[in-house]
């Protein structure tokens, strides 16, 4: 038996891997007196490259690798996705190891490896594929979270991460090795096709839950949730801000692939829908209640994080065509979104030094263009109308309610409202409060440029809806 | 015969493994872990996996455990923390959260049993087989797993060398 290999499919993947390998032979090559900002030119330069190469790759569809592999729309989309998520991503690195002297070669690489991890992800056709995929992001996402050393925060964030991160791993394993001994394939298709000619029985049902487990502590949906709040204050800044948005969203990217419509499990979406619609109604109450008690932002923004991922389970639980376009929508405005209040949070305490809620009083002061995107990115994330925020949230209560999912609607609708009084309050004592120290804050104008380009894309998103659902819509036709 | 040793085997595995989780002295939770590993793979070996059961042995009961019996050679176990029994309020949950997952394990595998012919696989679990199957069907996985070797390597400078701290200390150096 020979494998038919499709070169023409993955191209991506081979350029960001070469991007790699050349990072690599460089770092050694150069000499040492070199400065090692270069890493984060060359690494923004190739991701800009990489971004254009990217349109050029929507008529590409096919699968590869006897089918273990896939690109189609939905795979095409979330590249797309994790490609614009890791030039902020860069830009954050650039800016933190400006302010931080330290080693930052093998901080970039990681970044790039988890990059190859979270494309391979959206295009796994296999659960082999897609195990070692995760574990590809994942592993680096260990070794990033626990990157500062000299801080016991990040070690004792990356230590927890590992350890639960490992826990769920073996989770998706076992569940994968039950799927495996029924239906002799670890192959979607295989699957699925048994899935839907078969009724759900307790094996298939503990597997999918197995599987279900280890996605949930990806995407942080609430018993699964227990890492975020730690690892997101731990983590380095750029760090944080890529797990709530480039690994939050490969999970999505997977819970589409396997439980939303078309998925591998779609034929028993029935039985697992209410399950899904409870989960997605704790996940949202729990992020949004503990969310309220938090003196630190980025632990704060964690907790956030946690109802976003309730929020977004509600378009899985409706299990139809608008819920899975509706995540992706919502997903493309909490990219931007999160990426922004990151970042804001990261230029805060470089010139500050502080990530306490408490510090941020009378920030519009010192810095007018760092309040006003905190200011729009908040009310955003908390789904105020003319932003890319609340349309999501408004197309994903329209899917729950559709499919017959009222009360999971209203207790979403409840949760805004909850939500509004914390993300309100930060942006209340930005704009009203008396600051501490009124020196102001410069930001540099590639700085600016980046803010502003945040900005225009939330707002953006929100008023200009069309397109950007069209591309949600189209992600999921053709799976 | 070949049931009989594997009820044997799977005896002597849950033995171990529960040496593991209950003994309080470090030394005999990893020599609990090297039998259960032991016997592991004596089941792979009876399942004709060959392959497995010798790479079982050689890297876990060989390399790792061997490396964990170093380390908790070179820790003090007078150490209170080793000696005294601790209580934890999370105890009662840890037990119901166990006894759950059995009990739905066992709803499971008992639904499957008989439903679906479970056959041994008609390949022999040779290194031939093996490779075989890893460079054709399971190409891509086995190729991508080099990524992963990529992030031990890097994993291990960053983290051994001293990461961020490492600037100052090369700069006092």
């Amino acid at each position: 038996m020979f494998v038919s290999i499709n070169w023409l499919l993955f191209p991506l993947e081979l350029l960001i891997t070469l991007t790699l390998v050349v990072l690599v032979v460089m770092d050694v090559l150069l000499p040492k007196t070199v400065k090692k900002d270069w890493l984060g030119y060359v690494s923004l330069g190739a991701n800009v490259l990489l971004l254009g190469f990217w349109t050029t790759q929507r008529e590409v569809i096919g699968n590869t690798f006897n089918g273990m592999f896939v690109e189609d729309s939905l795979s095409w989309f979330f590249k797309g996705f994790f490609l614009v998520a890791m030039l902020f991503v860069f830009v954050m690195t650039h800016k933190f190891f400006k302010a931080t002297e330290g080693r930052r070669n093998e901080f970039y690489l990681l970044l790039w490896l988890a990059l190859i991890g979270m494309c391979l992800i959206a295009s796994s056709a296999d659960f082999l594929t897609l195990f070692i995929s995760l574990e590809i992001l994942t592993i680096s996402l260990y070794v990033l979270t626990a990157y500062t050393k000299s801080d016991k925060f990040s070690l004792e964030a990356g230590m927890k991460y590992l350890i639960l991160g490992a826990l769920s791993s073996g989770f998706f394993l076992y569940g994968m090795s039950f799927l495996y001994g029924i239906t002799h394939s670890t192959r979607f298709d295989v699957i699925q096709q048994y899935v839907s000619s078969q009724p759900l029985t307790p094996i298939t049902l503990f597997a999918m839950v197995l599987i279900f487990a280890a996605v949930g502590f990806k995407i942080a949906a609430v018993p699964f949730h227990m890492w975020v709040p730690d690892v997101y204050q731990g983590a380095p800044t750029p760090v944080t801000a890529l797990l709530s948005v480039g690994s939050k969203a490969a999970g999505f990217a997977i819970l589409l692939r396997l439980f939303s419509v078309g998925g591998v499990f779609a034929a028993w979406h029935f039985e697992w829908s209410m399950a899904l619609a409870i989960l997605s109604a704790i996940t949202m109450t729990y992020g949004n209640l503990v969310a309220m008690f938090q003196t630190n932002i980025k632990r704060l923004l964690g907790y956030s994080s946690i109802s976003h991922a309730g929020y977004l389970l509600m378009g899985a639980a409706a299990g139809s065509a608008l819920g899975a376009s509706a995540m992706n929508f919502y997903l493309l405005g909490y990219l931007f979104t999160n990426l922004a209040a990151f970042l804001v949070i990261l230029l805060f305490s470089i010139a500050t030094k502080s990530d306490e809620i408490s510090d941020f009083a009378g920030l519009a002061q010192r810095s007018g263009i760092l309040a006003g995107t905190m200011l729009l990115a908040l009310a955003s994330l908390a789904g105020m109308p003319p932003l890319a925020g609340f349309f999501g949230k408004f197309a994903l209560i329209m899917s729950a309610m559709k499919s017959g999912f009222l009360w999971l609607a209203l207790i979403a609708s409840a949760n805004i409202v909850v939500s509004l009084y914390y993300y309100l309050m930060i942006a209340k004592r930005i704009y009203v409060d008396a600051p501490r120290s009124t020196s102001p804050i410069t930001i540099s104008v590639p700085m600016r440029t980046v803010l502003i380009i945040a900005m225009i894309a939330i707002v953006g998103i929100g008023i200009f809806q069309g397109p950007f659902f069209n591309a949600a819509i189209t992600a999921i036709s053709g799976m | 015969m070949p049931s009989l040793f594997f009820y044997f085997f799977a005896l002597i595995m849950v033995l171990a493994s529960m040496l593991v989780v209950l003994s309080r002295n470090p030394l005999y939770n990893v020599l609990g872990l090297v039998v259960a590993i032991f016997s592991l793979s004596s089941l792979f070996i009876l399942l004709e996996a060959f392959f497995v059961g010798i790479i079982l042995l050689m890297v876990y009961a060989g390399a790792v455990l061997i490396f964990f019996l170093f380390v908790v050679m070179c820790l003090n176990l007078n150490d209170p923390v080793f000696t005294t029994p601790q209580q934890s309020r999370f105890k009662l949950l840890g037990w119901f959260t166990a006894l759950m997952f059995l009990l739905e394990l066992f709803l499971a595998v008992k639904s499957y049993v008989g439903a679906l012919g479970l056959a041994p696989s008609s390949i022999r679990g040779t290194i031939e087989a093996i490779g075989r199957v890893l460079f054709t069907e399971y190409l891509l996985p086995f190729e991508l797993t080099s990524f992963l070797l990529l992030i031990a390597l890097f994993g291990i400078v960053s983290l051994a060398k001293g990461a961020l701290s490492s600037g100052i200390e090369e700069k006092k150096i």
